[in-house]
């Protein structure tokens, strides 16, 4: 059933660049090619969970090397890139940043970090910081990052289930867009799609992320907590949504609830009498 | 009475009843219907397991008939007979009222409750029944070829009858009570079957919006618990069990609260610490039942702390139910105990409840449940904490109210045969249990051929229950024999100083000739006159 | 006469002081991850559970059985003598209405936070899995288990682990509602749809060993079993080798 729907979920992602892309503009030259979705569907079920190696050895747009363990310890929001792409990259790092900016009470580099990394072999430091400067990420907590090592690329995106590949006839990497969300373990605990993403997805992707590790499950304040039982995620559409058949059923209990309370008032007041 | 007017009257009046002392006696009946039933499904159920492999069902007739077993014996047999027959029956003449409250919409709560009896039973009737085990987890019971509408009819009906139940009783303990009866004279059924409503009336609606969205997710598309739309699986099993466990209390209670006054007339005594176990006791378990229900999902996949926190809360309510007991067998100390039949299934209890307790505990603790947990271990464990003490206070008040019904006695010595049989049989069949599920054995199984060690113990639980079948049915015999030729009764064969026992046996239209005064009464001025 | 209360109310207070000292006391749950503590100087969660397991059966029974004995005592001792016997009831003071419900409880409070704490220390245990562990995928459908190792290698109702590695499976389900149950390890849990589930486990020694799967799941949920084989290190990496040799050539 999963699959079916991630279908029509990358059926729908593959429609917008094919079809609204050029009239948008903002997604550029986009592939004119029918791509079966599913050679780049991430099997959500099979990745989630799954520990990303943190000893591969990154380097940002600074030129300052680090590895992807350095990040751990907060949740972290890792995007796939390329750098020359002039299509939807640089838009889902600008929404990226958008959505985290509205996103309250969290702030990128204290409560967690974002990494863009670049599948390209071809990408350098310069093509980063270029790519950082004009999306706009060159702050503190953000990090645009290529791989010291080209074959770390690879086993990073594996473990990820992320699938990528060139298509020569239209010059672009067909790739999904998607905001992977590791835990401070650095395991990955959400996958979030599309251009579309709220603060609210934001806060409660990375609430799940701190929550979510094994044997440190943890709570940082109550609103975390709430937002968390509010919203479940939804693998259709790749964000959350509301969780209806929580408010259903609170609101029978209290419903219940105080119908036997105001009885009881009731009858308080007539013994009163 | 029958003799008189035609059978045809007799039943038109019975069926048209508003009187509360019918409407028990009709909810009795249904209730011991369905126990009949579900108890022979269980020894079916019982036959099939005693070899490994197939026996003599295939897999789906079993888990077919294990969902109706749960289902029959909780929501037809349990609740309907504890706040159905128990609380109808007596609660109104422990209180000094004429009748409930709502005659009408008393009636109205038994024939839903019979409505769901037949459909109940219409399980083996239809084609596609329902096998999802009475519990009906999604996605299983969305993606289950059997029928899960009557399942949730089932539910709906039942949860509408005790919702109507509840109201109704409440209201007349609240207003019907006689001249002079003050809250600290009630009886502890009374108070006890009180605090089960007001859980009843809390913490229905939600099972019953679970089940409605559940069926609404098989038959309409809808998504609320479907994981690849938005939906959460584990929301369903929490919902379910917010409600049920405090229906556990809702079973408990009663139960206590029957024995309580069966002990306290036997023992010819007072109940020890009545108002510290009305307060501490029946009070705090009101406030606890609804903060422990993740204990049924240490094995889940919640996160850890919430795992963590109710297994504190869940050891803790053990406190409220120790006062509870305490007061039970302190009401022992410097009595004079009589040994008739309801005594001894008070005795029974006492014990049975006392194992079902104490293995409540290793349960709680969530680091064992992690073995323990949907194995044969839990079966046992809520068999005896509830199945069996409850049947046994059941069967005790009944036979505790026979005369106070019927107006005959039963024969002591088939009572306490039957007695006897159903303690042993009882015993043998899920003392047993714990041990078969202690190695792993775990519960709806059809087969264990993979665990074929298991076999000579199960073949034990076999013959156990064999024997429990056959108390209950020496029970049934005795009742009927007891209907035709007992022995006429007096209006107060026990000698209890509780009010029901001042009227006539049975008692007429309205209870009494005129509403007793109960300034000076107290149900249990024992050694005092 | 009232020289015994004062002494009897004196000796009680002192029980119930002490017990519920000790068990607050040991309620500084310890994470085994930190200070490298393990409850019973075991770091494998089924000796935990068998070490936990007899502490609770001692104190259940010990509560059954002076429970028993007190009530079998009070059924002897006051059975009715004559006919048209009263019972005599104790007259209670206020104050011994507020100390029988005072002292059970404190007992029973040190009681369960005693089983409650070393329960938790145990509980973190067996939800913390070690750093060193083998992770394993495990993707329940109805009605097999599919396990998947890292290196890709897959195996069905079959789970071959080395002796002596913490074995941490990461589980969800492609269907409905499942639990892996492994007896022999004292340990299970449900892996479902949408949800990531976890558990983590410590084969000692070689040998074969049940697995079944304990949430009702339909049909054949008692035939959705299968076996945890516990090798010698070599006689795995042997097997693994040879399926690894397997996939490439069916890859190939």
């Amino acid at each position: 059933m999963r699959k079916v729907n991630l279908i029509n979920l990358f059926v729908v992602a593959v429609l917008s660049l094919t079809f609204y892309g050029e009239a948008r503009g903002e997604y550029g030259r986009t592939p004119d090619t029918s791509i079966d979705p599913s050679v780049i569907q991430i099997d959500e079920g099979k990745y989630l969970g799954a520990k990303l190696d943190g000893e591969v050895e990154l380097e940002d747009s600074k030129g300052k090397s680090f590895k992807l363990g350095d990040l751990y310890g907060k949740p972290t929001i890792l995007v796939f890139s390329y750098f020359n792409c002039d299509g939807a990259c640089p838009t889902i790092s600008r929404d990226l940043k958008r959505a985290v900016g509205k996103a309250d009470g969290i702030v990128a580099g204290k409560d967690f970090n974002v990494v863009t990394i670049s599948f390209d072999k071809s990408d350098n430091r310069d093509e980063a910081n270029k790519f950082a400067m004009m999306t706009g990420t060159n702050l503190e907590g953000w990090r645009v990052a290529i791989t010291r090592d080209t074959e770390d690329i690879s086993r990073l995106t594996e473990s990820a289930g992320y699938k990528f590949f060139w298509s020569p006839r239209d010059g672009a990497f067909i790739h999904p867009t998607v905001f992977i969300f590791l835990s401070p373990e650095g395991r990955i605990v959400r996958y979030l799609y599309g251009a579309s993403l709220g603060g609210t997805d934001i806060r409660t992707a990375i609430a799940e992320a701190d929550f979510g590790t094994p044997g440190k499950s943890k709570v940082r304040d109550l609103s975390d907590l709430f937002l968390i039982a509010c919203y479940s995620y939804n693998y259709k559409e790749g964000k959350y949504s509301l969780n209806y058949p929580l408010f259903i059923a609170a609101g029978a209990f209290i419903f219940s609830l105080s119908l036997t309370v105001f009885g009881i008032l009731i009858f308080k007041r007539k013994v009163r009498r | 009475m029958s003799g008189k007017k035609g059978f045809g009257t007799t039943l038109k009046e019975w069926i048209f009843t508003t009187d509360h002392k019918r409407v028990g006696i009709l909810y009795l009946i249904g209730s011991f219907a369905a126990f009949a039933v579900a108890g022979v499904i269980a020894l079916i159920i019982r036959m099939e397991l005693s070899t490994p492999g197939a026996d003599i069902t295939d897999p789906n007739t079993y888990n077919v008939m294990l969902y109706f077993h749960g289902a029959a014996m909780i929501l037809g047999f349990q609740i309907p007979a504890l706040t159905g027959f128990l609380a109808n029956y007596l609660l109104p003449l422990q209180i000094g009222a004429k009748d409930v409250a709502f005659p009408r919409l008393n009636a109205l709560s038994l024939w839903l409750f019979w409505m769901g009896i037949v459909l109940a039973l219409l399980t083996f009737v239809i084609p596609n029944p329902p096998d999802i085990m009475w519990t009906g987890y999604p996605p299983y019971s969305i993606v289950s070829p059997g029928n899960t509408a009557f399942y949730t009819f089932t539910v709906l009906i039942m949860g509408f009858a005790s919702i109507a139940g509840g109201v109704n009783l409440l209201t007349t303990i609240i207003y019907m009570r006689a001249p002079g009866m003050r809250w600290f004279k009630l009886n502890m059924f009374v108070w006890c079957t009180a605090a089960a409503f007001i859980i009843q009336l809390v913490f229905v609606p939600v099972l019953g919006s679970a089940v409605t969205m559940l069926s609404f997710d098989k038959y309409l598309g809808t998504h609320f618990f479907d994981p690849s739309a938005g939906g959460d699986v584990l929301l369903y099993q929490n919902l379910f069990w917010f409600y049920s466990h405090p229906a556990v209390y809702v079973i408990l209670l009663p139960m206590l609260g029957i024995m309580f006054d069966v002990i306290a007339t036997f023992a010819r005594n007072r109940i020890f610490n009545y108002k510290v176990a009305v307060l501490g006791g029946v009070g705090g378990i009101v406030l606890m039942s609804g903060e422990v229900w993740v204990h049924h999902l240490y094995t889940s996949g919640m996160p850890d702390w919430i795992r963590i926190g109710m297994m504190v809360s869940t050891i803790l309510i053990s406190i409220p139910v120790g006062i509870c007991v305490i007061s039970m067998v302190g009401t022992l100390y410097r009595g004079a105990i009589q040994y008739k039949t309801p005594m001894l299934y008070a005795v029974g209890f006492i014990f049975l409840f006392l194992i079902g307790g104490l293995t409540g505990i290793p349960h709680a603790v969530a680091a064992l449940d992690l073995h323990l947990q949907d194995t044969h271990f839990v079966v046992a464990h809520f068999h005896y904490v509830m199945a069996v003490s409850g049947t046994f206070a059941v069967i005790g008040g009944t036979y505790y109210l026979f005369p106070k019904m019927s107006g005959k006695m039963c024969n002591e010595g088939l009572g306490k045969i039957g007695f006897a049989l159903t303690f042993i049989g009882s015993n043998l069949t899920f003392f047993t249990m714990f041990l078969v599920g202690l190695d792993g054995m775990p519960r709806r199984y059809f087969d264990y051929s993979h665990m074929p060690e298991l076999a000579s113990l199960h073949q034990i639980i076999t013959y156990g229950a064999f024997i429990l079948g056959l108390g209950v049915l020496v029970t049934f015999i005795n009742w009927i024999h007891a209907l035709i030729w007992g022995k006429k009764a007096v209006d107060n064969p026990w000698g209890s100083k509780s009010l029901e026992w001042t009227t006539t046996s049975p008692p007429g239209p309205g209870n009494w000739a005129e509403v007793p005064d109960c300034t000076n009464f107290d149900p249990y001025a024992y050694g005092e006159d | 006469m009232l020289i015994r209360r004062i002494y009897m109310s004196v000796f009680l207070l002192l029980v119930t002081v002490c017990t519920a000292s000790t068990s607050f006391a040991s309620l500084g749950v310890r994470e085994p991850e930190e200070e490298g503590y393990h409850l019973w100087g075991v770091s494998d969660p089924a000796e935990g559970f068998h070490h936990l397991w007899e502490e609770v059966m001692i104190d259940i029974f010990a509560i059954g059985i002076i429970f028993s004995l007190i009530t079998i005592y009070l059924l002897i001792k006051y059975r009715r003598r004559y006919e048209g016997q009263e019972g005599s009831p104790p007259k209670l003071t206020k104050i011994s209405r507020v100390g029988w419900v005072l002292i059970p409880v404190f007992i029973f409070m040190a009681d369960d936070l005693f089983i409650a704490a070393e329960g938790w220390t145990l509980w973190n245990t067996y939800r913390t899995p070690p750093e060193n562990s083998y992770e394993i995928e495990l993707e329940s459908a109805m009605w097999s288990w599919n396990f998947t190792y890292p290196d890709g290698v897959e195996a069905m109702n079959e789970l071959r682990v080395p002796v002596g590695t913490p074995i941490l499976l990461r589980m969800t389900s492609r269907d409905v509602v499942h639990s892996l149950f492994l007896p022999d390890f004292k340990v299970k849990e449900d892996s479902m749809p949408g949800r990531v589930t976890y558990m983590w486990f410590l084969p000692k020694d070689a040998g074969e060993y049940v697995m079944t799967c304990a949430e009702f799941c339909g049909v054949m949920h008692s035939m959705m079993h299968g076996k945890v084989i516990v090798m010698e290190e070599n006689d795995f990496n042997t097997w693994m080798a040879e399926e690894k040799a397997k996939l490439g050539k069916g890859g190939a």
